[in-house]
């Protein structure tokens, strides 16, 4: 019995020799695929950061083409214009209200307006209103002044007309006393 | 003015007969509106007497209860020229034509000459669309869906124009993010109350679906914030 008996001790040896080899394997294989799966970790990092970018210039490229409405010409003409400001102003029709006069609003009010602005809205409009190059502070005080302010600025309403941009030419119409600034589709030629 | 002298002007003005669900436009009630100019002015003297800007002015509620409470002059922003007509009609009625100023422009893409940059007001006033939800497919359009995060669109503009302070609601549930855009936008925050606005609760486009039209659509009670943004004093101002 002695000898099959050790033959088959010598081959359970060897059998957990296998078994221990393969755990081994098995370990190696868990270390690898732990490795493994830090990187994909990391990569997903990477890839998540570099979608954020590329979700935010695409959502910028979204809207630059949404306004753009495929027509390339136009979106970069939109993106071009660097200083359209002043608008010009076309007054197809004019009206002329009263409103009371309040000069404690006119002279709040002066602090808010780019007056060279205005003083070339007036030539462009034809209106018989003669307005000095500058405001000094004694002119802000001056009644006169204010009073032709208070009129300008309140007295003449533009029903129908459109704003035009100085640097590009193209039109906003005015309807019914609303400016409309909505980007038309308009090809550009 | 007192405040339920407000109120009771303020529901003279008329809502919308027609509104467009993607724009969200649902009228600020004359008691949200009433409250919030009032306290602008009485907490804060912000409105009497200043120079206001209204961002999706809708009907017009918030800038003739402005005008109301002495306001100096208000230019009024909408991208829905419905909306500027009724807008315009309220007005007359209220016979503020010489204080409030309307402008069609759209918010989401504004890339103008004028970018509004140089309309510096004192305070703007607003109700933004919340524009948690992008409701997409509403309209074949794709120009006139809301966009997600429009409330905070609207709200980066109004830092942009407003010299002191700016009035705006605002989801109670988006209240941290929106901390965090004001501290990067250098202004402090003021959650002055919670309200509970009721809007029409957004059916989705599901129209097998037959329970609600337009007319009937059941209303939803939302958390709102109502904030006063305070803009700190800027060097390169």
């Amino acid at each position: 019995m002695n000898p099959l008996e050790s033959k088959n001790d010598s081959h359970t040896e060897q059998l957990s020799a296998k078994v221990s080899r393969l755990k081994n394997i098995a370990i190696d294989i868990d270390n690898e695929t732990k490795e493994h799966n830090r990187f994909l970790q990391a990569m997903r990092f990477d890839f998540d950061t570099a979608r954020s970018f590329l979700g935010g210039s695409s959502r910028h490229l979204g809207n630059v083409m949404s306004s753009g409405k495929g027509d390339r010409r136009f979106m970069c003409y939109v993106i071009g214009v660097t200083n359209g400001f002043p608008l010009k102003i076309n007054a197809m029709k004019i009206e002329n209200v009263s409103v009371d006069y309040n000069r404690d609003f006119i002279t709040r009010i002066l602090q808010h307006i780019e007056y060279d602005a205005l003083r070339g809205a007036v030539i462009d409009l034809g209106l018989n209103e003669l307005l000095p190059k500058t405001i000094s502070e004694t002119i802000q005080q001056d009644d006169k002044f204010l009073r032709k302010m208070h009129k300008i600025l309140l007295e003449y309403e533009i029903e129908e007309g459109e704003l035009i941009c100085s640097e590009t030419g193209r039109k906003f119409p005015i309807l019914k006393g609303i400016p409309n600034m909505l980007l038309q589709k308009v090809k550009v030629s | 003015m007192k405040l339920k002298e407000l109120e009771s002007h303020l529901s003279h003005v008329e809502n919308f007969s027609n509104a467009k669900e993607y724009l969200e436009q649902y009228m600020t009630t004359p008691h949200l509106a009433a409250r919030m100019i009032y306290t602008a002015q009485t907490q804060y003297d912000d409105i009497e007497n200043h120079l206001l800007i209204d961002l999706g002015i809708g009907t017009g509620m918030l800038s003739i209860a402005s005008c109301l409470l002495n306001a100096d002059h208000i230019f009024g922003f909408d991208c829905d020229i419905d909306a500027l007509n009724l807008c315009q009609s309220n007005i007359k009625e209220f016979e503020l034509e010489s204080n409030i100023d309307l402008i069609q422009a759209d918010l989401r893409r504004i890339r103008l000459p004028v970018d509004l940059h140089r309309i510096i007001a004192d305070t703007v006033i607003m109700n933004p669309p919340f524009g948690t939800k992008p409701f997409s497919s509403s309209t074949e359009n794709q120009d006139e869906l809301c966009l997600t995060g429009i409330d905070m669109h609207f709200l980066q503009y109004a830092r942009q124009l407003a010299r002191h302070s700016i009035y705006s609601l605002h989801k109670t549930s988006t209240r941290d993010h929106i901390y965090k855009k004001a501290k990067d936008w250098n202004m402090n925050m003021d959650v002055l109350a919670v309200l509970q606005f009721d809007i029409p609760k957004l059916e989705k486009k599901r129209s097998n679906r037959k329970t609600s039209t337009a007319s009937n659509a059941p209303l939803k009670s939302i958390e709102v914030d109502f904030i006063r943004f305070e803009i700190k004093d800027n060097t390169d101002d």
